[in-house]
């Protein structure tokens, strides 16, 4: 297959499926950038970033064969975002103690996924679902600046910048949406009465 | 985690947990924050949303990334904490250790230039230690002038009493002749022991100056000694003429070897051959009075300031004077003579050129001019 340049996402995600190793040079090439930034923003670690984005690729080379995502970028995005967030939890885990028995759980839960985590998936699945329906009734601008802050972890200050905003405008804006979101996920069925706003 | 109730429709899901944490999000600081399930749920986003949207701001680079973002894992360390101050403590004190060695060694101009004669001097800027010098002085002998000159014999506990021209002096009450040529001030009345003085090695004890009013004091009746200290305007000028004074002081060691005009040859030949491009007048200077001072020890002479020069009275040779040493130049008169008149054959440095005078010649011929563009 002739590479086009830059690879189309279809070119890359053909050659995953492939097992061509091409498609780890594509993807590095293509969205290497964004998703360093993705995991920086979370991770605020260089070595971590990087390894974070490594993680990705391969992830996503041993997904393809089971996994033809709709969106590229949307799939290595995910990947990328679970992948730093782990190791943020991760951090938090080995600060709590030596984490050893969170090792052995971690070793375990390999071979047998739990109930939990299961149920703990889909519900994360459901909030995503009523949080997308939220998002999709916001004009482009804000969901814009609520995805950039809230997905991709980045700062007021850069959000503002590129938004042509100032910062106070751009928390200002994020309050208010957020507001707007819990209001959305209280009729939804989340529990509200503990909410403080 | 939602807990799932049967109830209606709006009471399927419950969440259990306070949902202001919830939507608080990724607030940094806060570990096992309550918003993580939130934050994470937002991977699993539809896909259409995050189609045109980017992250704000730029990703760094390797080269922009802080050490302390590269390396901070949690909370930082002790050692991670302080490890620029350990390392800022630690490059000073090896920069400390090797100034402190460079200047044992001579080599650090401008601390231990001294012409590179440091080593040799040191015990000017340390008159504290003559009596150990004088031990080890005990077996004095020509050697001691080959290099550092006259000037390593000054005090009179660096001069050993075994001396022929002290000899009769064991007992002397005189003060510590310390120093090489006192504490001199030149034309322009800049000190020359400033710190920034080039030729502050030269002039690197203010005890000579001392030296030569006690002696000017204890010799109050001499005529000729009262004749020498009327010949300056200041008796401090006395020390700007550092081998005369020593030789109307009967301090200098017969001995005490002098620059030929052979030596000013081969040396200027020397330096000429192995010449660099680029040196600056004071580089130049430096870099001839090291070559001169090891066999004279110091100029005979020095101006600072602006006019920068070093004067070196040189050895008369057969057929002019050969009976010079004999003649014992502490005849006063004769002395202040070629004081004033310059009859004696010297040579003289100036910026960048250096200049000779033979005996009894009032003009000056050049010698040989350094310079700094040929390469």
């Amino acid at each position: 297959m002739a590479a086009d340049f830059p690879p189309t996402d279809e070119h890359i995600i053909a050659l995953y499926q492939q097992r061509s190793e091409e498609a780890i040079d594509a993807t590095y090439q293509k969205y290497g950038g964004l998703l360093f930034q993705l995991a920086w923003n979370i991770l605020e670690n260089y070595e971590d970033a990087e390894e974070c984005v490594n993680d990705t690729c391969l992830a996503a080379w041993n997904d393809a064969a089971d996994v033809r995502p709709r969106s590229l970028k949307s799939w290595l995005c995910r990947i990328v975002r679970n992948e730093a967030i782990d190791r943020v939890r991760q951090r938090t885990s080995q600060k709590r103690g030596d984490g050893n028995v969170d090792v052995v759980l971690d070793e375990l839960a390999f071979c047998l996924p739990s109930d939990e985590d299961t149920a703990r998936k889909l519900e994360q699945q459901e909030l995503a679902s009523a949080i997308s329906a939220y998002l999709r009734e916001q004009p482009r601008n804000r969901r814009t600046i609520f995805l950039q802050r809230y997905y991709f972890a980045s700062t007021t200050s850069d959000i503002a910048a590129e938004q042509g905003m100032t910062s106070e405008a751009v928390r200002q804006l994020l309050y208010r949406m957020r507001q707007e979101l819990k209001e959305h996920l209280q009729s939804e069925g989340y529990r509200d009465d503990e909410l403080e706003f | 985690m939602t807990n799932w109730s049967s109830d209606n429709k709006q009471n399927k899901r419950r969440v259990n947990r306070n949902a202001s944490d919830y939507l608080r999000l990724h607030e940094s600081g806060r570990q096992d924050h309550g918003a993580w399930p939130l934050f994470s749920a937002m991977s699993d986003l539809d896909d259409d949303l995050l189609r045109d949207v980017k992250p704000a701001g730029t990703a760094p680079t390797a080269a922009n990334v802080s050490e302390k973002k590269r390396a901070s894992k949690g909370k930082p360390s002790f050692w991670n904490r302080y490890r620029k101050s350990f390392a800022a403590a630690a490059c000073l004190i090896v920069a400390v250790g090797m100034v402190m060695i460079l200047r044992q060694s001579g080599l650090l101009k401008g601390f231990a230039d001294r012409s590179g004669e440091k080593a040799i001097h040191h015990h000017y800027d340390a008159p504290e230690q003559a009596e150990n010098d004088l031990i080890d002085n005990q077996e004095f002998n020509h050697s001691d002038f080959t290099e550092g000159s006259f000037n390593n014999a000054k005090s009179e506990g660096e001069i050993s009493p075994y001396a022929s021209n002290f000899g009769d002096k064991p007992g002397s009450q005189e003060p510590a002749f310390s120093a090489s040529h006192g504490h001199d001030v030149d034309n322009s009345g800049q000190d020359l022991n400033s710190d920034k003085n080039p030729y502050r090695p030269f002039y690197a004890s203010p005890h000579f100056e001392d030296s030569i009013a006690l002696w000017f004091d204890e010799n109050a009746l001499s005529e000729s000694a009262n004749q020498v200290k009327d010949s300056f305007s200041d008796p401090k000028d006395a020390a700007k003429y550092p081998r005369l004074m020593l030789m109307l002081m009967d301090r200098l060691p017969d001995n005490t070897p002098r620059l030929t005009l052979d030596d000013v040859k081969t040396i200027v030949q020397t330096f000429d051959q192995n010449r660099r491009s680029g040196m600056t007048t004071t580089a130049f200077q430096s870099e001839m009075a090291r070559c001169f001072n090891k066999i004279a020890g110091a100029p005979d002479r020095l101006i600072c300031g602006a006019d920068q020069q070093m004067t070196y009275f040189l050895k008369r040779v057969n057929g002019v004077n050969d009976n010079y040493e004999e003649q014992q130049e502490s005849a006063v008169e004769s002395a202040l003579q070629a004081m004033r008149d310059k009859t004696r054959p010297y040579i003289r440095v100036e910026g960048l050129t250096i200049w000779y005078s033979a005996e009894g010649d009032e003009g000056e011929m050049l010698l040989y001019t350094y310079n700094p563009d040929v390469p």
